[in-house]
């Protein structure tokens, strides 16, 4: 591929940087304007840049940690919602992944025809937005009297999750040979052992790809956590949500925006060490077709 | 997974049909005596008590409500586009068939330009693209916004300077606006998914077929037309699937974006009824969703067909 003269190498090192700079950019401006005062960040972009007003109300430094004070502060609560979401999203990957492996497996080895009826209703229910889910849940939840609890939330995220899951346990497993179950059971394990010590070794790859699908799905998640949880247990995004509302008439719309970089600073981390994973993830179900 | 998917769908079903019984209303008087003047004053209040019963069968009634089909408006030759469901159902529509060509050009383009930059570049450039798709979509819009919506904001200087027309640009002035930054907003979100499944794909083309296609003489366009391109071809078609089911979800842009006022979409809709009225209007937003999930199941049909058969094949 060395073959490109130097115009072309020009142009597409040249697209490449804009492509990086508009993916990139508009998190790294908002994470610099996260330490500045309102006036700087919602005023003309080269007060945001160099901060005049900031300086002028904090002798002389360009930074200032106001937004997150607000933001964490008794009356707003993030940091309690930061709390909530660690145990939704830990809580859905785990029971998701559970039954996700289990159930992948299952029917990756099955030749019965019900498995293909149950891949299929999973195909469907992945393609329904999840708010018409919530139209179902919300009344019977709200009679049993126990709606805004978390682990309703939580149960809901894992059925919307599961479809998902499944097929992607599943598209793994089918990667992993028969044979090897096969020689496993030949060596007088039970299928239980077989699975347990012979097949879950090779497919920790696949569990932490999927893994991190779920927890992206449960972290990303607006449609149930902002109807389903009540007001103290909700979680990062519909908080951030409730900010803007807020935000309007108090103005301080600073608190939303260092919401925001805190919510958006675990993702990056993520990214960041699970690029491979990430790849890897996204594309298994487009080989598969 | 069919207790907590299955059960509630039919509920939704269920509640697109029938109904409690509606609210009785009853007229209370709450006296209060001032304990200092001795003065006893009333204040007659309406208050609304739902009935306890057994629901009762509505049958379309929800379905032809006017925020949904509206069957008395448009029998009576409403414009469509004043009925919230028509509309969103347009704006739904209006997204995904504006933003999938850009977002399957652009993903091919970036897939073709990382692939062809030197090696140790190519770890940056996966990880900076992957951030639009994989961040929070309320946080990603949000972002947008802000730089987008105020009057000194950078993106609304950069618009005013390049787009001649836009003088003093503004995004909520006129639906065509809202409209098209949501769907701005969708290109740039959308577009890494393609751009990953592209580059993947462009890793597994046969380096055979290219050596064969030099063999014969071919150019790197004509390579690139007549052995890459239909290598893509089978992945066009899951990112078009995979943008259609993902367009109906869309939600979280109008949100942040505060564009409800011009543009809903169907979803947008659902979360309305339920979540942002006082009294959740349950009805309407069954059917709603009852006429989404059809809407989604119709469009799925044929992939459906044809995954049933690939199993067929496969099983035998």
């Amino acid at each position: 591929m060395n073959r490109n003269g130097t115009p072309i190498l020009i142009v597409i090192y040249s697209f490449a940087f804009i492509w990086m700079l508009l993916a990139a950019f508009p998190f790294l401006w908002t994470m610099w304007g996260s330490f500045k005062f309102e006036s700087d960040f919602f005023g003309h972009w080269s007060k945001a840049i160099s901060g005049v007003d900031t300086r002028t109300f904090t002798d002389g430094s360009a930074f200032t940690f106001i937004g997150y004070e607000i933001a964490f502060s008794s009356e707003r609560m993030f940091g309690k919602a930061i709390l909530n979401t660690l145990i939704v999203t830990v809580c859905t990957m785990a029971i998701s992944l559970t039954f996700g492996t289990l159930g992948g497996y299952a029917l990756a080895r099955s030749t019965a025809k019900y498995a293909f009826v149950l891949l299929i209703v999973a195909l469907v229910f992945r393609a329904l937005p999840h708010i018409t889910l919530v139209s179902g849940y919300m009344r019977p939840l709200f009679q049993l009297g126990i709606w805004g609890d978390m682990w309703v939330a939580i149960l809901v995220l894992v059925a919307i999750n599961q479809p998902f899951t499944l097929w992607m346990m599943r598209s793994f497993f089918m990667n992993v040979p028969r044979e090897l179950d096969e020689s496993a059971m030949i060596d007088g394990c039970s299928r239980i052992q077989g699975f347990w010590h012979v097949i879950m070794p090779v497919m920790w790859p696949g569990v932490i790809t999927t893994g991190l699908f779920s927890f992206l799905l449960a972290y990303n998640d607006f449609a149930i956590t902002s109807s389903l949880l009540s007001q103290e247990n909700t979680t990062m995004i519909p908080r951030i949500s409730s900010f803007l509302g807020s935000a309007q008439t108090d103005g301080d719309q600073m608190a939303a925006v260092a919401a925001v970089v805190t919510a958006t600073a675990p993702l990056f981390v993520l990214v960041m060490v699970f690029q491979r994973q990430i790849v890897s993830g996204l594309t298994s179900g487009a080989v598969k077709g | 997974m069919a207790l907590f998917i299955f059960v509630p769908l039919l509920n939704v079903l269920y509640t697109s049909l029938f109904s409690a019984p509606p609210p009785e209303e009853v007229l209370s008087e709450v006296c209060s005596t001032n304990f200092l003047t001795g003065v006893k004053t009333c204040t007659e209040t309406v208050d609304l008590i739902p009935v306890e019963g057994p629901d009762v069968f509505r049958g379309l009634f929800y379905f032809c409500n006017r925020s949904v089909l509206a069957c008395q408006q448009v029998l009576a030759g409403e414009d469509l586009m004043n009925l919230p469901f028509y509309k969103a159902m347009a704006f739904t529509l209006f997204y995904t068939v504006v933003t999938l060509p850009f977002v399957i050009v652009f993903g091919l383009i970036v897939a073709l330009v990382v692939d062809n930059i030197v090696r140790p570049m190519r770890g940056p450039a996966i990880f900076a693209s992957l951030l639009p798709f994989i961040v929070t979509p309320l946080v990603g819009s949000l972002v947008l916004f802000w730089m987008t919506d105020n009057n000194g904001g950078i993106l609304y200087s950069i618009i005013n300077w390049t787009v001649f027309w836009a003088d003093d640009f503004s995004l909520r002035a006129s639906p065509a606006a809202t409209w098209s930054v949501i769907a701005i907003y969708g290109v740039w979100h959308v577009t890494p998914f393609a751009f990953i499944v592209f580059y993947a794909a462009l890793q597994t083309v046969s380096q055979d077929q290219i050596e064969a296609a030099m063999i014969d003489g071919a150019r790197k366009f004509a390579r690139f037309r007549y052995v890459v391109l239909p290598h893509l071809m089978p992945l066009v078609t899951f990112v078009t699937l995979m943008h259609i089911m993902d367009a109906f979800r869309v939600l979280e842009p109008i949100v942040s974006f505060q564009a409800h006022g011009n543009a809903q979409s169907v979803s947008y809709l659902i979360y309305e009824h339920l979540v942002l009225q006082f009294d959740k209007r349950y009805g309407t937003a069954a059917a709603t969703s009852v006429l989404t999930i059809l809407i989604v199941f119709f469009m799925l049909f044929p992939v459906l067909v044809r995954t049933w058969r690939d199993f067929k094949i496969a099983a035998r």
